[in-house]
């Protein structure tokens, strides 16, 4: 478990991934470093690993400005810290709800068309386009 | 120490696509059939689709890339010096349980790539030869999708309609027939309508972690059911480590440990390979003895060899209207095969085949590997708005040609629980492949810009989608520069078969499922033909 230092630097490197806006909370607006974390880390415990290294290197950083430290990342490295920071923002409600992201639901197909039936007809008209193997 | 020794008929190794149907077949023909199947059952609960972490889970713990998994059943493949990273799993069913299912036969030139495009070799066998095999196998799988494609040959219709292609399928349809371009709706391994006891898809759009609803035809629900009921028997937990010679040559059994680490030797008369290219290819090379020194069926040198992983790009394309794109079958909406064929205006032989996707929830909108940087701050909050429900994925598959120096081989550093070489990937991607899918990025764009679309994504170049390998233990008429013959039998050893990828001569641009099935369901006939004899037909 991340303590309450750890749990205030992941606040600040979320804050500089996703600001808040005119439309979306900024992610220390959801608490992202309280439940939200807890909740991500419970589905993927493999990632805590990485970012208490990540937190470390943060805190270890000589400027303490998240942005720089954000910046000097190796594409990995930041590519994982985006993955942890959006991962946990999305799959909480507000954020969900703000983007219209319902999740995914199951929708029973209709007896309908496929889609498009006339357009198939007519590539259906065309000439044969494969190649003949004799 | 072996223990619970026993003898079967016919022995198959791994109860994936092609070993589910090599055992449905040889069940209904009366064979005492036995799979051993290193991995376990999954059941529709157990995948992430439908839980709110699934784009978490997915990947992780449903990931296919079994290095990244990390189950206890996976073993590792050292992947560094491969440009592709394998994708599969181990596990009833194999890898059907995680492909996107798109259910493509090849090409009749696919098959006659050297006699038509002077590159590769041909097959020694022609897609007449595979086409029974193909329709007989969709009775048994279910396939959604209309027969007509003008790109193919005729073919019967499939045994239901095609899932809906969709708000995006229908933009790109009608760019394509703009442009004069081909393209068909998806044909996909997955039920449009209630089918043998299934029910049909719900376009949860989570294909690629399992099907919450069995409407995916993976191998575990659409096959293995009737071969059990048939008389087949699946052993789980059975990790194949040996495959056992006798002194006249022949496969004589193999060895097995289970779950509990303990060793089994199984003995039959006939054994059929259905590993998957990589696990075959590395038992018949941990299979080495006094007798097969360089491994079993490697008199050609060339098991291991000559392997092929699809090169793949991607291309999003951002419309400005919301579709609700992350719903929808991850299989493919529709499909082209305009660029499938050698033109001699390209810069390139051979050719790509392009599927259209959704494009996933928000997670997947944010973390979606393109080129470049990753985005942070108002541009991430940008990225995911105008992703989110707004795209859809064209897909890109290049036809790959097997070349001797990409491999597969045990490594002499790292080793596995029997202390053999862990299987090691060495893949180069060829020029090319580099230049079709440069060409073919490019007219995805021209695609998309038909349809109205003003910003597109894309990944070059995708080394994480090697859901392929094949070619590794490649068909061929002569024993010397083949390993398996066109009934997939051994050349080396008469009552040995290799029924899984890794016998493709060439890698088409298409899916290779249905074409591994179709070959498995082919060899299997000509083993019930001449059940009794081990005498190659040809060679």
């Amino acid at each position: 478990m991340l303590d309450t230092k750890q749990r205030k630097l992941f606040t600040e490197l979320s804050n500089v991934i996703l600001p808040g806006n005119l439309e979306q909370p900024a992610a220390q607006d959801i608490d992202i470093a309280d439940e939200p974390l807890d909740l991500l880390l419970r589905s993927r415990p493999d990632l805590e690993k990485n970012l208490l290294k990540q937190l470390q290197n943060y805190c270890d950083a000589t400027s303490n400005d998240a942005l720089s430290y954000i910046q000097s990342l190796e594409i990995t490295e930041l590519r994982n810290l985006i993955l942890i920071v959006c991962a946990t923002y999305y799959m909480h409600p507000v954020v969900k709800k703000n983007i219209g992201y319902s999740g995914q639901q199951a929708i029973p197909l209709g007896r309908g068309g496929f889609g498009a039936e006339e357009l198939v007809m007519e590539m259906m008209e065309k000439p044969k386009t494969y190649r003949c193997a004799d | 120490m072996t223990t619970n020794n026993y003898k079967t008929d016919a022995l198959v190794i791994g109860g994936g696509l092609s070993g589910a149907i090599s055992s449905l077949q040889l069940a209904r023909a009366g064979v005492e059939v036995t799979c051993l199947e290193q991995g376990d059952w999954t059941t529709p609960d157990d995948y992430p689709g439908d839980k709110a972490d699934f784009e978490l889970r997915a990947l992780k713990q449903w990931h296919a890339n079994p290095n990244v998994r990390d189950w206890p059943v996976d073993y590792r493949i050292l992947e560094d010096t491969s440009d592709i990273k394998p994708l599969l799993f181990n596990g009833v069913g194999g890898s059907t349980i995680l492909f996107s299912a798109h259910w493509m036969r090849f090409l009749p030139s696919d098959f006659r790539v050297k006699s038509l495009d002077g590159v590769a070799d041909d097959w020694p066998i022609k897609y007449e030869d595979l086409a029974p095999y193909y329709d007989a196998n969709e009775i048994d799988i279910g396939v959604s999708g209309i027969a007509g494609d003008p790109a193919y040959p005729d073919r019967p219709e499939y045994q239901m309609p095609p899932l809906p292609i969709q708000p995006w399928g229908e933009k790109l349809a009608a760019a394509h027939s703009r442009l004069d371009w081909h393209w068909w709706p998806g044909s996909n391994a997955i039920l449009s309508r209630p089918y043998a006891n299934r029910r049909p898809c719900v376009q949860r759009s989570t294909c690629r972690a399992g099907c919450n609803e069995g409407a995916k035809s993976s191998a575990d629900r659409s096959l293995w059911p009737t071969a059990i009921q048939a008389g087949a028997k699946l052993q789980t937990g059975a990790r194949v480590s040996r495959i056992l010679t006798n002194d006249k040559g022949l496969a004589s059994g193999v060895l097995f440990a289970d779950r509990d680490g303990n060793t089994h030797k199984v003995e039959a008369e006939i054994i059929i390979l259905a590993g998957h290219a990589i696990g075959s290819t590395r038992l018949l090379l941990k299979s080495a003895n006094a007798q097969f020194p360089d491994g079993l069926a490697n008199s050609s040198g060339q098991v291991g060899r000559n392997l092929m992983m699809h090169p793949l790009a991607r291309v999003v394309g951002l419309f400005d209207e919301d579709m609700t794109s992350w719903q929808g079958h991850w299989g493919q909406s529709i499909y082209s095969m305009e660029f499938a064929e050698t033109r001699a205006e390209h810069d390139f032989v051979r050719g790509g085949k392009w599927n259209l996707a959704p494009t996933g929830g928000p997670l997947t909108a944010a973390t979606y590997p393109t080129d470049g940087k990753p985005v942070i701050g108002e541009d991430l909050h940008d990225r995911v708005n105008n992703w989110l429900g707004r795209s859809a994925l064209w897909g890109v598959t290049a036809e790959d040609l097997p070349e001797a120096h990409n491999r597969l081989l045990l490594d002499k550093d790292e080793f596995d629980e029997d202390g053999d070489g862990l299987p090691r990937l060495i893949y180069k991607t060829s020029e090319n492949s580099r230049r079709m899918l440069a060409f073919m990025t490019d007219r995805v764009k021209e695609s998309f810009a038909a349809a109205g679309v003003t910003k597109t994504l894309q990944q070059s170049f995708a080394p994480d989608a090697g859901w392929h390998p094949l070619g590794t233990c490649r068909m061929g008429k002569s024993p010397d520069s083949s390993v398996v013959n066109k009934w997939n039998q051994c050349h080396d050893i008469a009552n040995l078969y290799i029924v899984d990828g890794s016998t493709f001569v060439t890698s088409s641009s298409v899916n290779p499922a249905a074409t591994i099935a179709a070959l498995a369901r082919r060899a299997v006939d000509k083993i019930i033909r001449e059940r009794g004899s081990s005498t190659r037909t040809d060679s």
